[in-house]
């Protein structure tokens, strides 16, 4: 077997073509949650595949501790060794993959451009974002801009850099996240020792799908230590705030150009919509009113008061017949003897008629 | 003990019988057609822009004389309480003999990005209310708030207190910075005010990226793993899909309540350290004086129950105040078997206990 295949690798790429073969043939309202499970299996598959690489020596019953020991150090390391590995060459290890193909989905729809073609970019690149942006771009970008279209080619400038500052960013994301793998491992290896040191024997890992569960929950612990820190708080509100500030210069340049062929901008409809949102409100306070229900609440909220009042009054009373010498009364006697009036309340109308709405809200 | 014992054969087997019980669940996905959800029958009684507020059909003769309304949350869609026959808190509360009301708000766009957290609470909640009290000749309604819909409750019963009658909170996060609130640490440095520049509305992707970010491993790998093992079991793939679809069905959030919502309750904390402004109005909870009823999950991970036993403190005016431990998730504490026992006729007898029609 070539050292760096996984012995999962045949598996996967049969799933994924009996997938493609099937694909067409599938009820396309659960197509999404097909592909997931999918997606999933392969994941499962490669989780697998790198764990009997790294393993490919099964324990035995009859060796010695310290055999034992080794092996399972040189297991970890080559687990290790192979996450760093992928993590150099901007690659992840599978089970990693979810929370960032997310993000990149995402993203793609938060952005006017796709964003994939971003992903693709960095695999073909072993260079950091920063590094093709010091050796190559930055040196042109710092050219002086000349002549009629120098705003226009500052724009495009500020533009640049600023997916430059999303690329840094996704990237600090990234090696966040192969922190958590390598911290995953640690874990890993250490709960193995545990179950290693423990007699209960309902604790052995007899099945791939144990083993993919102890991973889920390594990982979820090591996600936990790691998503609580101000550290990557930091990191991802940097994630999604470079890629707000790109997105937002990618809208000013649309609008430019609609601006040019003499469309409505993005900027001119968002000012009507607020005006139109406050005409609206004015509007509805307007027609309250009319209709006479400001005038009704300020009345309910009289009547309560007035309830209220009556009802301190009665405390008060009922402390002065207790206590003779109390205060309050000897101050304003009239205050609790005042006979007891209530207002009468409107009568409430009658049912108001109403339409069938449930079709078409969304 | 030997911690790894993983045959080469178990492992081929395991991954045999992997593929084929995804095999034979490709069939039963074929077979099971679309999925409803949202089943108690119900009709719409009032409508304003996209917001519409339906009752579902009573299930006893004579249902409370006042109204419950229930108040969901922006984020996600409303038939969560109402998912399937067997997983309804609003069914059950209907068997409880209560006269149920909820507010569906639709799926706002781009028309709909000024809206604001006062247009929300003193417009919309405030019309509802005022339509139900029309239509029954009172003055006042039960609301059960959820999640995001509680807290606009809480701002709603302490804007209006002579409009509530009794008031229940399920999973409803008042204090936003206890040490376990991972959504509001994360929030804390995103700058919400280019985002919502930026994007206008925020896309309801985005929250879900968020919301599945807090258990990556668990909500996006390992999930999906044990569905295939279930995927023989019609109904178990049913419940399922359900789900999926109300997780992934996300409206977009109204640009302007959403950057109010993020920056005033996220960031500054002010439900609860008593500054909030709705409108041009102090949220005083202070003015909280009827009956409150507030349910939280003890494993809740979006919304820490210390997050909602906070309340308690807020208001010392209310002098019923009722606090109920629910030993679950916040998914958990709609659609649990448990949840379908406890909850429902929990609430219901709460409320009828504190009639005063």
């Amino acid at each position: 077997m070539d050292k760096n295949s996984s012995p999962a690798s045949p598996w996967i790429e049969a799933l994924e073509m009996w997938w493609q073969a099937l694909a067409p043939s599938t009820p396309p309202e659960h197509r999404q949650v097909l592909r997931k499970l999918i997606d999933q299996g392969k994941s499962y598959f490669a989780l697998n595949g790198e764990f009997l690489k790294a393993f490919q020596q099964a324990p035995k019953d009859e060796m010695l501790p310290e055999e034992w020991q080794k092996l399972w150090e040189n297991g970890f390391a080559t687990l290790k060794e192979n996450f760093e590995n992928l993590y150099d060459s901007q690659k992840h290890y599978a089970a990693w993959e979810a929370p960032l193909n997310d993000w990149q989905k995402t993203a793609a729809t938060l952005s006017l451009l796709p964003i994939d073609h971003l992903r693709d970019f960095q695999k073909q690149n072993s260079q950091t974002a920063h590094e093709i942006f010091g050796a190559h771009l930055q040196p042109l970008l710092n050219v002086p801009k000349l002549g009629y279209t120098r705003e226009w080619q500052e724009r495009q400038q500020e533009m640049s850099q600023l997916w430059v500052q999303y690329q840094e960013a996704q990237q600090a994301y990234s090696t966040v996240f192969s922190k958590i793998g390598i911290r995953t491992i640690n874990l890993m290896q250490a709960k193995v020792l545990a179950i290693h040191n423990s007699d209960n024997p309902d604790l052995e890992i007899s099945r791939l799908r144990d083993l993919y569960n102890l991973w889920v929950e390594c990982g979820e612990e090591a996600y936990a230590e790691t998503v609580v820190t101000p550290e990557f708080a930091e990191v991802n509100a940097r994630l999604i705030n470079t890629l707000m500030a790109w997105k937002r210069h990618q809208r000013l340049v649309v609008d430019e150009f609609a601006g040019m062929m003499n469309m409505p901008t993005r900027c001119e409809l968002d000012t009507l919509s607020l005006r139109m949102q406050q005409l609206r409100r004015e509007n509805k306070i307007l027609q309250a009113e009319q209709d006479g229900s400001v005038l009704d609440e300020v009345r309910q909220e009289l009547y309560s008061l007035h309830d209220e009042v009556e009802m301190l009054k009665h405390i008060l009373k009922k402390q002065q017949s207790s206590s003779p010498n109390n205060l309050l009364a000897r101050l304003n006697p009239t205050c609790v003897n005042a006979p007891k009036k209530t207002p009468k309340k409107p009568a409430p109308d009658a049912e108001t008629p109403v339409k069938d709405t449930t079709k078409g809200n969304k | 003990m030997l911690p790894f014992h993983i045959r080469p054969d178990q492992a081929v087997q395991d991954m045999l019988e992997f593929n084929k019980k995804l095999g034979d669940g490709l069939k039963v996905l074929s077979d099971i057609g679309e999925i409803e959800v949202g089943i108690t029958p119900k009709e719409a009684v009032y409508q304003e822009d996209k917001l519409v507020l339906y009752r579902y059909k009573p299930l006893v003769d004579n249902p409370s004389p006042i109204p419950t309304l229930v108040i969901y949350a922006l984020v996600n869609r409303p038939y969560m309480v109402d998912l399937q026959a067997n997983r309804s808190l609003v069914r059950n509360l209907l068997e409880v003999g209560q006269d149920v009301y909820l507010i569906d708000w639709g799926y706002p766009d781009m028309a709909d990005r000024f809206l604001s957290l006062d247009d929300y609470i003193n417009g919309y909640i405030h019309r509802c209310v005022k339509a139900l009290c029309k239509r029954y000749g009172i003055e006042k309604v039960n609301i059960i708030g959820i999640c995001q819909g509680g807290c606009m409750s809480l701002c709603y019963s302490a804007l209006h207190p002579n409009k509530v009658q009794n008031l229940v909170t399920m999973v409803t996060p008042v204090d936003f910075k206890t040490p376990d609130n991972l959504l509001s640490h994360w929030a804390q440095k995103i700058d919400v005010d280019l985002l919502v520049d930026t994007l206008g509305n925020v896309p309801g992707e985005f929250l879900n990226w968020l919301f599945l970010s807090l258990k990556p491993l668990r909500l996006t790998g390992q999930k999906y793993l044990d569905m295939v093992d279930s995927l023989d079991n019609k109904e178990a793939t049913k419940n399922f899909l359900r789900m999926e679809k109300w997780i992934f069905d996300s409206p977009d959030q109204a640009g302007e309540a959403f950057r109010q919502f993020a920056k005033d309750f996220f960031q500054k904390n002010a439900l609860f350290t008593q500054k909030l402004i709705i409108g041009d109005k102090k949220v005083d909870l202070k003015n909280i004086t009827m009956p409150v009823l507030n349910i939280y999950a003890t494993q809740d991970h979006i919304v820490p129950p210390d997050s909602s036993k906070a309340l308690k403190q807020l208001i010392p005016s209310s002098t019923d105040y009722t606090e109920l431990s629910f030993h679950g998730g916040h998914i958990g504490i709609y659609v649990s078997g448990r949840a379908q026992r406890e909850i429902p006729s929990t609430i219901g007898k709460w409320l009828d206990a504190r009639r005063k029609a």
